[in-house]
């Protein structure tokens, strides 16, 4: 009895053993994912990088690419900071041989990796919403997000045909996304009649902004646009105007809604709009297979982050498979030029600077969820 | 009273005490002599637990203490008046004295051992409510010594009461060490007066980078001649 | 001019600023009795945030009752941290103290982001979002709470120092520690309580204030910045010069914020240190003979 037991076991063990050695026969495809994993944006890096895993799952689970390669994801901390970014995109290339690159969630660590990577290896830039990411051309390099001039546009229409405030001020970043920002929305608002009461810009580490609601409150404005990339600087402005006795509409800057924000600002965020290439009460259904393989394996709310880190995985996927290669960079870059691509957050297609044209949706938020107004 | 047996001190490598043996019987007055860095300071500091020493002992009436914090050495009744004094600028007068009674363990009330200090030095009752940075040297040297005699100690140290003092201030000093001699407190005093130290004292101890050459009476050392040589100037 | 506007600033400004003197105060005990710089001091804030959010979560407890755990809580850790990271470097240099402290506050968040995760939280407190209005200025209940809280226990704090035998072994620890000790004071358990005073104060406030914006475990190093301004602004060491460095802060950055712009208020915070150093390079309370 006892014998047969170790001899079973045995036989388990060695089947175990042999399981992943069947399947590094074919070696994996390697895709650097670089994130910040600590500083202030460590839980939005933390939300990207689950997307991607749910994401390689899924592909893996199907089979994985380029006939029964898995997709591997090898995983770098940017911390948020150019330097940080530039070294791990270094270490990814040089030390880990990976075979693509996808990072570049914030815009300064976008504009600095880009540099290291530039026509060597396939790099897909996600979040950042800076033009000059792909302005200044680099045959191997994609971005995700719409640019903010993309998004300021389309919401600028929105604003002005469906909210239809009658003035508005802005309490914005005080950095060049900030003044970007402000200066669009003056130009785009003011061409539809919307008097433009003010704005109040804050400092990346405030955590206390009555003090500028306060006097954007004394402005009497119909509505306040919170531009907010932080989603705990966010869910505190909005706590925040609610506390200073603002009663008006309130419209959250372009990507900056999620899941996260509405359990942060609870009923202060009731009624909030915003724009988003995520939409989660879409029928699409790579975005539902996404949906549940990402609850089955993590306990936050699926965001707009990680729907981005799910889409590239997506394309880069499709595409080397198109290419037949993971690492000819010249080939996946025209693979990925060539068509429109369905993916989770709908069909996409790559500009020749590697811009995508990506949907996007007016939202808000109605009873604690994201909704999209149709 | 007090006993130090092959006292070692060390800071870093270089040794400040070495073997220093001494001891002081109860009811005496004891001076220790020696040139500026002969490590009479750091003897002082090390009985009164400020120190620890690299080797040897110290025994308080029959007990170790040389592993004992300073408070606890307090305690048993062996207080010190420091060099420099060492007081508390922003601190009142009466200030000082209450915090200096805190470890006092005595029969005597607060108030009878506060009225013995203030009657031995009239003008700290004057000053009482006056903070210790505004007196002058002389009455911050009765705060100090007030201070002390707060924590009601069996055993008194002083580590160069008269530096800097006026002479009329240095013969009220002396008269002060008699007075409290008198009250039954047993007194070993570090004085560069040389004269003035065995003036006082009933016996006394030499010591030189660190040890301990000469140990004889106060009378006897006064006609030494290798003392009237290196400490009296004559 | 708009004068409901200058009271409503006046007021937030008062009340951010009673804010900076709770986080401040225990930061300049520690230098003023201990001459240690703990740059950990604002990681104690945002564990004194945390352990309520828990206390209530966790042990489902109302809002005051995780308050009070979680200062008497974090005031315990400063037993502990005193024992491991500074009693034992007492009598090294200075720096090495900073860099210890500077280790510890590494290690404090970098515990809270494994312990707690990055993601931010809100601390809920039933007097967030309930709005109180004195004539025309409008303040939320627990911005009144902060201030009443804050006013309540420097007072006693302040008492202590002053009043109590403990108070003075603590005024004469950071005015002569080698004549303290010769007075009998236990330097150790001075240097302890220090600690523990200065850890339940930051606690205090990552508590009181934690519900007004949100709990993340970088939190702290936002806490110890404002901390070591006011501290400079006041005088190092100096208890009444937090306060007032406190609520100038606060007021200056709120009529700073209010009538120039937000986005200079921190820079205006910077130069009003550079002002009244040119002025007094010993901060406003500091006295010159140390």
């Amino acid at each position: 009895m006892f014998r047969t037991t170790l001899l079973a076991s045995g036989m388990a063990l060695a089947l175990l053993a042999a399981g992943p050695a069947v399947a590094q026969d074919k070696p994996p495809v390697k895709i650097a994912a670089i994130v910040p994993q600590s500083g202030a944006g460590a839980f939005d890096g933390q939300l990207a990088l689950e997307g991607m895993q749910a994401e390689a799952a899924l592909v893996n689970a199907a089979g994985g690419i380029l006939g029964g390669r898995k997709i591997e994801l090898v995983v770098y901390d940017d911390k948020g900071t150019p330097e940080e970014g530039v070294s791990a995109a270094r270490r990814a290339m040089e030390q880990d041989k990976v075979d693509m690159i996808v990072g570049g969630w914030f815009s300064a660590v976008a504009l600095s990796m880009k540099e290291v990577t530039r026509d060597k290896i396939i790099s897909v830039m996600t979040s950042s919403q800076h033009p000059d990411v792909t302005a200044k051309g680099h045959k191997f390099l994609f971005r995700l997000n719409a640019t903010s001039n993309m998004m300021s546009s389309k919401y600028g229409q929105e604003i002005c045909a469906r909210i239809k405030p009658k003035s508005v001020a802005f309490i914005t970043i005080n950095d060049d996304f900030g003044r970007l920002e402000v200066d669009n929305y003056t130009k785009l608002l003011g061409a539809c009649n919307v008097e433009i009461k003010g704005n109040e810009f804050y400092n990346r580490n405030d955590t206390d902004f009555t003090v500028a609601l306060t006097k954007l409150k004394s402005l009497n404005p119909d509505a306040i646009y919170v531009s907010a990339i932080n989603t705990s600087q966010g869910a505190t402005i909005y706590r925040q105007a609610r506390q200073a006795g603002f009663r008006g509409t309130l419209i959250a800057s372009a990507g900056n809604m999620n899941p996260k924000l509405i359990e942060l600002a609870g009923p202060a965020l009731e009624g909030v709009y915003s724009i988003s290439l995520y939409a989660p009460d879409s029928d699409n259904a790579k975005l539902k297979a996404w949906t549940e393989q990402y609850g089955k394996t993590f306990k936050n709310q699926p965001a707009f982050i990680g729907t981005l880190g799910a889409q590239a995985v997506q394309v880069l996927a499709a595409a080397a498979d198109k290419a037949g290669t993971a690492n000819d960079p010249d080939k996946i870059a025209a693979a990925l030029r060539s068509q429109t691509w369905p993916t989770l957050l709908g069909e996409i297609k790559f500009e020749e600077n590697g811009q995508a044209l990506q949907n996007l949706y007016l939202i808000r938020v109605e009873g604690g969820k994201i909704v999209s107004i149709k | 009273m007090l006993e130090l047996v092959g006292i070692d001190v060390r800071y870093g490598h270089k040794r400040a005490l070495e073997g220093v043996s001494m001891r002081v019987n109860q009811g005496e007055i004891v001076t220790l002599i020696g040139s500026n860095g002969a490590g009479k300071t750091t003897a002082l500091k090390t009985m009164s637990g400020l120190i620890r020493p690299a080797a040897g002992e110290i025994r308080f009436e029959g007990e170790r203490i040389d592993r004992l914090p300073p408070h606890r050495i307090i305690e048993r009744g062996l207080v010190q008046v420091p060099e420099g004094r060492l007081l508390f600028p922003d601190m009142t007068v009466m200030e000082h004295l209450d915090l200096g009674a805190h470890r006092a363990r005595s029969d005597q009330p607060f108030s009878a051992r506060l009225d013995g200090i203030l009657s031995l030095f009239p003008i700290l009752a004057e000053r009482r409510a006056q903070k210790a940075g505004t007196l002058s040297g002389g009455q911050q040297q009765m705060l100090a010594i007030g201070r002390a005699l707060m924590a009601a100690p069996r055993f008194l140290m002083l580590d160069e009461p008269s530096l800097g003092l006026a002479p009329v201030m240095v013969d009220l000093l002396a008269d002060a060490i008699r007075t409290m001699h008198a009250s039954g407190i047993t007194i070993l005093v570090v004085e560069q007066r040389v004269d003035l130290a065995l003036s006082l004292a009933d016996r006394g101890y030499v010591l030189e980078t660190g040890r301990i050459v000469i140990e004889d009476s106060a009378d006897r050392l006064l006609s030494d001649s290798r003392i009237k040589s290196a400490y009296l100037g004559i | 001019m708009d004068w409901t506007l200058l009271g409503q600033q006046l007021a937030n400004g008062v009340v951010n600023g009673m804010n900076y003197v709770l986080i401040s105060t225990g930061l300049t005990l520690v230098f003023g009795v201990l001459r240690v710089i703990n740059f950990a001091h604002g990681e104690f804030y945002m564990l004194g945030a945390f352990l309520t959010y828990f206390a209530m979560s966790a042990l489902g407890i109302g809002y005051l009752p995780a308050v009070l755990l979680a200062t008497v809580a974090v005031g315990a850790l400063g037993i502990l941290v005193n024992r491991l990271f500074f009693w034992p470097l007492r009598k090294e240099h200075e720096f090495t103290v900073l860099l210890s402290s500077l280790g510890l506050a590494l290690l404090v968040t970098h515990g809270a982001e494994l312990g707690f995760g990055h993601d931010p939280k809100y601390l809920n407190s039933p007097f967030t979002d309930d709005i109180l209005e004195v004539g025309t200025i409008v303040l939320t209940q627990q911005r009144v709470l902060i201030f009443a809280a804050a006013v309540l226990v420097l007072a006693a704090t302040y008492a202590a120092i002053r009043w109590t035998t403990f108070g003075r072994m603590m005024r004469a620890t950071a005015q002569n520690p080698e004549g303290a000790a010769l007075t009998g004071v236990d330097i150790r358990f001075v240097h302890t309580i220090t600690f523990v005073l200065a850890c339940g104060l930051a606690g205090l406030a990552g508590a009181l204030v934690g519900p007004v914006a949100m709990i993340f475990p970088t939190v702290g190093s936002w806490a110890v910045l404002k901390g070591f301004i006011v501290v400079i602004l006041g005088g190092l060491g100096s208890v009444p010069g937090a306060l007032v460095g406190g609520l100038t802060l606060g007021v200056v950055e709120a009529l700073a914020g209010g009538y120039v712009s937000l986005g200079f208020m921190e820079a205006i915070g910077y130069a009003i240190i550079i002002l009244v150093l040119l002025w007094r390079p010993q901060g406003l309370f500091g006295s010159v003979a140390r």
